[in-house]
């Protein structure tokens, strides 16, 4: 017999559910793991670990194409919002640019963006970790990365910062539009003049025997740009308030470096930096005994899932030396993050040279903790105060 | 007595796991897909290997044991 969900009226960018969710996500997960909420125009929240994997492996019945935002971006992001078998040439064009190999030939530029933002903080007692190191870094290799000329580096920090923090509403929709726009001459102008890079490098990939048009690569780029922002921020700056609050683990990587590899995912796992995901059914579908209709909106809890104690011990806890955990934090099936490799350098660059930058480090304010939250989930202001590395 | 992991056709999504528990093993393609390992699992490895198949959220590596070489 199907089961009735109460509407929970679950809101994933409330500032309840941004701040502090493990609560709300463990009593759900425990009561009603397949829930309803009627915010947003009604959409099922799945909390649990296995119905999160069945939902998110299942392309064909739990489409993307319908938006995975909730609600859905005016824009369609290519290959996020894209089912596979389309979904895959796009991943085919992206794939080798974001390899393993492709992505270890960066460290050398990441490590120097790295050095010179914690190099600035060296002298101070107090900073903000969020403003000063966790927000512009990912940035700044973003920036990088896609190869955008340094001439063009400030206007879009200020769009892609304005869009990836949403602080206020007007600016962010103003920052969306100028984005487009600057995207859509960047292409232009890379098609006809070249210039390298991977704007370049993408120009000259086929999909299916032609190559992309200029609003299927502004589509990837919007996506390029602001996927890997707040999702990076959020893991890094995650890792470095467990680790302010932690010194004992601190000491643990200083003497065991060949824990950092590993651990960088259970920080990835505890931070959940994307914590929900959207899909619409496209055929009647049972998940733990619960019937969700054709055509409904289903939230996949990566977050929630990543807590759930049936898969991990612990769950709320960092544990270094964890057992090889298959954690969500990049997804699961076709469209797990395209930048993982990148994602996981740059969190061990940040981790290495926070150690090698700084003695000590404890949270200055807890009140002035700060997260943004919905799809993506983020600590954005972290102040810290800092001591001195010992000679 | 020998072992032997198989990738699952298609199953791998390229998150990499496999290479950072056993990089000796498992080695990435140019779009960052797992390259079916060939051959035995050398017996100081399987310990290794073990953890990688553990750690692919995909399940698509499959341990075998007692595998009979031909």
């Amino acid at each position: 017999m199907p089961v009735e969900s109460a509407d929970i009226a679950y809101d994933h960018a409330s500032s309840a559910n941004t701040t502090h969710p493990y609560e709300t996500w463990e009593q759900l997960r425990r009561e009603c793991p397949v829930a309803f909420s009627s915010e947003y125009g009604g959409f099922y929240f799945l909390t649990k670990y296995e119905d999160v994997c069945q939902a998110a492996l299942n392309c064909e019945v739990f489409s993307s194409a319908d938006g995975t935002a909730t609600p859905p971006q005016p824009i369609q992001l290519i290959p996020e919002e894209v089912d596979p078998p389309e979904q895959r040439w796009f991943r085919r064009v992206l794939n080798p640019e974001f390899a393993p190999g492709a992505v270890s030939a960066l460290e050398p530029k990441i490590r120097v963006i790295a050095r010179d933002l914690m190099a600035k903080q060296r002298e101070c007692q107090q900073f903000d970790f969020g403003t000063e190191f966790s927000l512009p870094f990912p940035r700044m290799v973003t920036m990088e990365v896609v190869g955008i000329p340094a001439s063009d580096v400030e206007n879009l920090s200020r769009w892609v910062g304005a869009m990836a923090t949403r602080e206020d509403i007007v600016e962010t929709e103003l920052a969306g539009i100028s984005l487009f726009s600057y995207l859509q001459n960047l292409v232009t102008a890379s098609r006809e003049l070249g210039g390298g890079g991977l704007v370049d490098s993408l120009l000259h990939r086929s999909v299916e025997g032609r190559s992309l048009t200029d609003d299927e690569m502004v589509r990837m780029l919007v996506l390029l740009l602001l996927g890997g922002l707040t999702t990076t921020t959020g893991a890094i700056s995650g890792m470095t308030l467990w680790l302010a609050d932690h010194p004992e683990d601190v000491t643990r990587l200083r003497n065991n470096p060949e824990m950092i590899d590993s651990a960088i995912d259970e920080f990835v796992r505890h931070s959940s930096p994307i914590s929900h995901i959207g899909r619409v059914t496209r055929e009647e579908v049972t998940i733990s005994g619960c019937t969700i209709p054709m055509g409904a909106r289903v939230m996949l809890g990566f977050g929630a899932a990543n807590r759930d104690p049936d898969q991990f011990e612990r769950p709320e806890e960092v544990v270094l030396d964890r057992p090889p955990s298959r954690h969500l934090g990049f997804g699961l099936g076709p469209h797990r993050c395209v930048g993982l490799h990148l994602a996981r350098l740059m969190i061990r660059v940040a981790l290495e040279e926070l150690l090698s930058s700084f003695g000590s480090f404890r949270v200055a304010d807890r009140d002035a903790l700060r997260f943004i939250g919905g799809e993506g989930r983020a600590l954005i202001s972290l102040p810290l105060s800092v001591s001195p590395l010992e000679e | 007595m020998s072992a032997k992991v198989r990738v699952v056709e298609n199953q791998c999504q390229g998150h990499g796991q496999c290479f950072i528990q056993c990089p000796s093993v498992f080695v990435p393609d140019d779009e960052g897909f797992v390259i079916p390992p060939e051959g035995e699992v050398a017996a100081d490895l399987i310990a290794d290997v073990r953890k990688a198949v553990d750690a692919c959220p995909e399940r698509a590596l499959e341990f075998i044991e007692d595998y009979e070489g031909t």
